[in-house]
Order: C-alpha cells, then sequence, then structure tokens
C-alpha cells in the first residue's frame, strides 16, 4: 500500500469520533442534495409531462387564420387554401415539400401532419360536441401515445372507423363497433364505426377528441389536399424553442411556427426560477459542508502536527505528507457522498411512499436521475478534496524542528 | 578510521532583528562507527548541533560533508532522501506513531523509503530488530500499551531499520528512570557493535556520557572539550566529567 494511503487511512481510523463527524456532515449534505434534486426533477417533470404530454412540441399553422366556411362562403377567398397541398389526391406525400424541409432538422423526431375542425358526434337522438382530428395514426401516436391508452376495441382508424375519448363513450353510451354519426359546421356529415375508445388521462381531450384517419377527414370537411396543422415532436424537448426559430427561418412567411415553451411560457419561467433556487440551495449545501470538512481536517492537521513533524524528520517528502490529507478529504468525500446519495435516495422513496394524494396516489413521481447522482458524488468528492488543500498545505509546511524542539 | 562526518566552521545564527548566534564556528569531524557523546548546559547548543548534523536545521554559515559530499546544497527534497537512508534518529520523546502498532512503526522509514508496503525481507529484519530491542512480545501493540522505556526501545529499532550510518539521539534517556536508561543505554552500545552505525549522543546525563568512545562537551556555542575515553577505565572517565558527585567514584 502506498504510505499516504496507509497514513490517511490510519489517521482516519485513530480519530474515530472527528471521522464520524465529518462522514456523517457529508452524508447529511449529500442526502438533501439527491433529495432536493430528485424531488424537483420530479416535480418538473412530471408538470411538463401534464402540460406537453398530450400536445405536440412544435405546431405550424398558416397564418392566414380564417375559418373554413368564410372562405368557402366568399369567392374572394376561395384561393386561400390553409396550407396548400400541391396535387389534389389528398395524400400525405402532397406535404412532402414541407416534410422534406422540415425533416432536414435535426432535432425533428415526429412528423405528423393533422387536421383539425369542430363537430357534431351523435349516437341514436343525443349528440355531443366534438373535435375532430385527422392524423395518420403512426405519426400522431408518437405524439399522443393513444395505441396504448386504447381502454377497449382496437387503435384502428382507416376507412370508416374513429376512435372517441373515454367521456364521449361514457356521456352517449357509445360501445365499440357502434355506429355514429359525424357531423361538420357546414353541414356535411358521415357514418363511422367505432372502432376504440380510447382515455388520454385529461378530462378534455377524453370529452372532445374524435380521431379518423386523415384522408377521410380532408373528404369530410372537403379541404381537398389541404391540412390545418403540421404537429412536430423533437427529440430534445427543451431545444424546441430554438428548433422553432430555425423551421421558421426554413419556411416562408406563411407559417406560424409555436413551439410548446411558447405556448406555455408562464409555466416555463416558474420552472426556471424553481431551478435557480434549487441549485442555488444545492451551491450553499455544497458550500457548508465543504467548509465542515475544511475546518475538522484543519484541526486534524494540528492535531498530528507532531506525526507529520516526525514522519518529516524520518524522510517524508513534502509533497507525501500533503497528500496524507488530500487523500483523507477525498476519502472521506467519496464515502460520505455515496452513503448520503442511499440515504437521499431512500429519503425519496420514503417521500413517494408516505406523502400521498387524498387518493392514495403518489403527489407525483420522484425521478431518480442515477447520472444527476453521479455528479452529485463527484461534486461532493471533489469538493471535499479540495477543502483539503488547505489542510494538506498547512501540513506541507510544517518543519520537523518546531514539533522535536517543543515536544 | 575514516571520516564520516565533517563539520567545518559551523555557526547558527537565529532571529532576524535580534540575532543570536548559539554557535560560533563549530569545526568537529566524526569517524565511522565512532560512539560519541555531546554534553553541555541547556542552551549550549548542543540540541542545534544535533539537528544540523541530522539536517533538520540548516547552518548559517559553514558547511557540513557527509561521506565526503557536501549536504548544504541539496534542497528539501533531496535532504529528505538523505534522511531517510543515512539518518536515524531517536528523540527525547519517543515519538512513534499512535496510530499504528510496533512493528508497523518499525517500519515506518522502510515504508518511506520505497513509498508503499516494504518487502518481507524488511519485514523480516524489522522483527529481529524489535527482538534485538527485547519487545518481542508487543509487536502488534499499539506505543500507548507499551512502558516508556519499551517505546524508548521501539525508537531505537525504527532508527536502525534502514541501516543508516548515522544514528543521533537527542536525550534518549532523559525520560527514563536510572533502570531502563541503563538498559537503552546498554543496547545503543551493542547495537553500535553490531551494526557499525556512527552514534552521536547528546545528553546531559555525565554517567552516559563517559562510557562513550569520545565525549564532547559544547559551552556557549564552543567546544571546551573533545576527550578520547578509549583505553581509561570508566572511574578514570567518570572522574574527569563528574568530580564531586560521582557515586560511582566514592567506590
Amino acid at each position: 500500500m502506498p504510505i499516504e494511503f496507509m497514513l490517511s487511512w490510519k489517521f482516519l481510523k485513530s480519530g474515530k469520533f472527528q471521522t464520524i463527524l465529518i462522514l456523517l456532515g457529508i452524508t447529511v449534505g449529500v442526502s438533501i442534495l439527491v433529495f432536493i434534486g430528485s424531488l424537483i426533477d420530479g416535480l418538473q417533470k412530471d408538470l411538463i409531462n401534464r402540460t406537453i404530454g398530450n400536445s405536440p412540441h412544435i405546431v405550424i399553422t398558416s397564418k392566414t387564420d380564417i375559418p373554413r366556411a368564410q372562405i368557402e362562403g366568399n369567392n374572394i377567398y376561395k384561393n386561400v387554401k390553409l396550407l396548400k397541398a400541391n396535387n389534389q389526391d389528398n395524400n400525405i406525400s402532397s406535404f412532402q415539400d414541407y416534410n422534406q424541409l422540415i425533416i432536414k432538422n435535426q432535432n425533428v423526431n415526429v412528423i405528423s401532419p393533422t387536421v383539425t375542425a369542430s363537430g357534431f358526434i351523435n349516437k341514436s337522438k343525443s349528440n355531443s360536441p366534438i373535435t375532430i382530428k385527422g392524423i395518420n395514426l403512426d405519426k400522431a401516436d408518437k405524439i399522443y401515445n393513444v395505441k396504448d391508452r386504447i381502454i377497449s376495441g382496437l387503435p384502428i382508424i382507416s376507412g370508416n372507423n374513429i376512435l372517441i375519448g373515454k367521456s364521449i363513450a361514457n356521456d352517449l353510451e357509445i360501445k365499440v363497433n357502434d355506429i355514429v354519426t359525424v357531423t361538420t359546421p357546414n353541414g356535411n356529415r358521415d357514418l363511422f364505426t367505432v372502432s376504440g375508445i380510447f382515455d388520454l388521462e385529461n378530462e378534455s381531450i377524453n370529452k372532445t377528441w374524435a380521431l379518423i384517419e386523415i384522408n377521410r377527414a380532408q373528404k369530410l370537411l372537403r379541404l381537398d389536399g389541404d391540412i390545418s396543422s403540421i404537429e412536430i415532436q423533437v427529440n430534445e424537448v427543451f431545444s424546441a424553442e430554438d428548433t422553432s426559430k430555425s423551421l421558421e427561418r426554413v419556411l416562408n412567411e406563411d407559417f406560424n411556427v409555436e413551439s410548446w415553451q411558447e405556448t406555455n411560457a408562464q409555466i416555463l419561467t416558474a420552472l426556471n426560477s424553481q431551478s435557480s433556487s434549487t441549485l442555488l440551495i444545492q451551491v450553499f449545501v455544497v458550500i457548508a459542508v465543504t467548509l465542515g470538512i475544511a475546518s475538522v481536517l484543519a484541526i486534524s492537521v494540528i492535531q498530528k502536527s507532531r506525526q507529520i513533524g516526525i514522519l518529516k524528520a524520518m524522510g517524508i517528502k513534502t509533497k507525501s505528507a500533503s497528500f496524507i490529507f488530500l487523500i483523507q478529504g477525498f476519502l472521506l468525500g467519496f464515502v460520505g457522498s455515496i452513503i448520503g446519495s442511499g440515504f437521499g435516495m431512500l429519503l425519496s422513496k420514503l417521500f413517494v411512499t408516505f406523502v400521498r394524494q387524498d387518493n392514495g396516489e403518489p403527489l407525483f413521481p420522484i425521478d431518480i436521475d442515477l447520472k444527476q447522482i453521479l455528479v452529485v458524488i463527484l461534486i461532493s468528492t471533489l469538493a471535499s478534496t479540495f477543502a483539503a488543500i488547505v489542510p494538506a498545505r498547512r501540513s506541507a509546511r510544517l518543519n520537523p524542528i518546531e514539533v522535536i524542539r517543543n515536544g | 578510521m575514516d571520516n564520516l562526518l565533517q563539520l567545518k566552521n559551523i555557526k547558527k545564527v537565529y532571529g532576524t532583528k535580534i540575532k543570536t548566534e548559539v554557535l560560533h564556528g563549530l569545526n568537529i569531524s566524526f569517524k565511522k562507527g565512532e560512539f560519541v557523546s555531546i554534553i553541555g548546559q541547556s542552551g549550549s547548543g548542543k540540541s542545534t548541533l544535533l539537528n544540523i548534523i541530522g539536517t533538520l536545521d540548516k547552518p548559517t554559515e559553514g558547511e557540513i560533508l557527509f561521506k565526503e559530499k557536501r549536504l548544504n546544497h541539496m534542497n528539501g527534497k533531496e535532504l529528505s532522501t538523505f534522511r531517510n537512508d543515512n539518518v536515524g534518529f531517536i528523540f527525547q520523546f519517543h515519538y512513534l506513531l499512535p496510530e499504528v502498532n510496533v512493528l508497523e512503526n518499525v517500519l515506518m522509514p522502510a515504508w518511506i523509503s520505497k513509498g508503499r508496503t516494504p518487502s518481507k525481507d524488511v519485514i523480516k529484519r524489522a522483527k529481529r530488530l524489535i527482538e534485538i530491542v527485547g519487545v518481542k512480545d508487543r509487536m502488534y501493540n499499539k506505543p500507548n500499551e507499551l512502558s516508556g522505556g519499551q517505546r524508548q526501545r521501539i525508537a531505537i529499532a525504527r532508527a536502525l531499520i534502514n541501516n543508516p550510518a548515522l544514528v543521533l539521539a537527542d536525550e534518549p534517556t532523559g525520560n527514563l528512570d536510572s533502570d531502563s536508561t541503563d538498559k537503552v543505554y546498554e543496547l545503543l552500545r551493542d547495537i553500535n557493535k553490531e551494526f557499525k552505525s556512527t552514534f552521536i549522543i547528546v545528553t546531559h546525563d555525565m554517567h552516559i556520557a563517559a562510557k562513550a568512545d569520545r565525549v564532547i562537551e559544547i559551552k556557549d556555542g564552543n567546544v571546551i572539550r573533545d576527550v578520547n575515553n578509549i583505553g581509561k577505565n570508566e572511574i578514570e572517565s567518570f572522574k574527569d566529567f563528574t568530580p564531586t558527585s560521582c557515586f560511582l567514584c566514592e567506590k
């Protein structure tokens, strides 16, 4: 064993009380770091999920925001389309031009062209207002995760199949395989077979959404090849803003490109200030722990000055003499932060287990991020090694003569 | 016998504003294998001299030659290595590390020179030294479980582990009762004969001093006597140094 290691270990072992005191300090500090970190992370992720879980990260719409009915009723607007397609075959491929431009952006993950319109659904004599969404199910599924959340029936929308929200089904007593009528505001109506009922865990969506194939929606709404919006899912959720800006540059001026951040600016400001106050707390915890370690180690150098002096007389190098304390700082930081992380995770688990909503569900899922914990361990270990610099320098400066002369 | 160590015009001044010259240009040579004691009253400068010889302190003026090599211009790192290789220290207070056991204490200088756990041969040597100093049954005890005499013996074993050419002892028996003092002294003598190391012992105990091969007396920073005892009988040398209060002389 290297001598510096051996001595720092023996010194730590002999000063049990101090060692335990420092370890306790680091453990408490680190467990707070981990706990607060995962608490705030969980809280924020939960909030963001609730906010954007059921919505696309970026929505591209036309700037010419004129209701369809108005366009059709007035010849002046005859040629104004929402998003103009190149040909009339009502196929998604007609949007290839935009598709090509958008897909070049590295962050874009899913591009889902969508037709949205309001309408009514009725079965027997009861009816209910709905939002008709014409989608490509495979693409939209990556945004809304519909397929996994079908609670009865099958996720099929091809042909005259329709998927409806749980609350619509409850209100109108619709079951899978029932035939329903969908009516558009301008009076077009068609019959659809309910192939499945979904629950997107959001009451307003469950109460209004009806999903049909995009081609079918275009036909129903007499849209030719037009769509109302392009919905986009990105890889890096938090760079959606940048992506939306660069898409804005690529596409021509007729388009509105809006990221979820713009739509939810207020929540984001709140989250940001929460993050910075969390960071502030964490920084101060690290500083407090570092100061604690530094002061205890500084005392320990004074206590061990006789030993250091005698070791120097016996020929130990100045560098080794200071390493003894750096290693102590490192060991304390490393061991303490590992124990602390364990405690922090335990604390988080306890929080999830015991702090519950009235209905017994956890308040929000706590997110224990292993990468973040590794960062915490790294930072604490570095801080505690750093804290040992002052004692280490003291040890380096110590003159054996003083010790020997003064006993 | 060849010279192991030569001191040339060693001066030591303490303080910067008010200067106190403690040593006034000492010239002393020490031979290989010699057993020398340095005596003098407290404040005479004998401990300072020993610290300068051991390179723990630097002389203000003058030079030290060790095996014809000048030590003055070595830096801290070179001096550390020099001390580790060539000098064994025995202090008035044993200065064993309370954190490690007896065997590890004895091994410490070897541990320092190698930088990591010493080899099996060195460990064997350490055990033998502990046996020689007679504390074999306390090998794995901590120093605070030993008596004062035992601790000082362990300190002696520690000073010898790297087989140094020079062993420096500052009042090695100053803290011991007269029984232990005699035993420790006998031990030092035996080791001097067996290992052929040069011993320089600072003491104010005239009985110890008188038993050395050579006695150097220092007063106010000057050598006032340098006596060779070889060939004299004990009583004669005692009379030289303790003319008035020697209990042995009255026998």
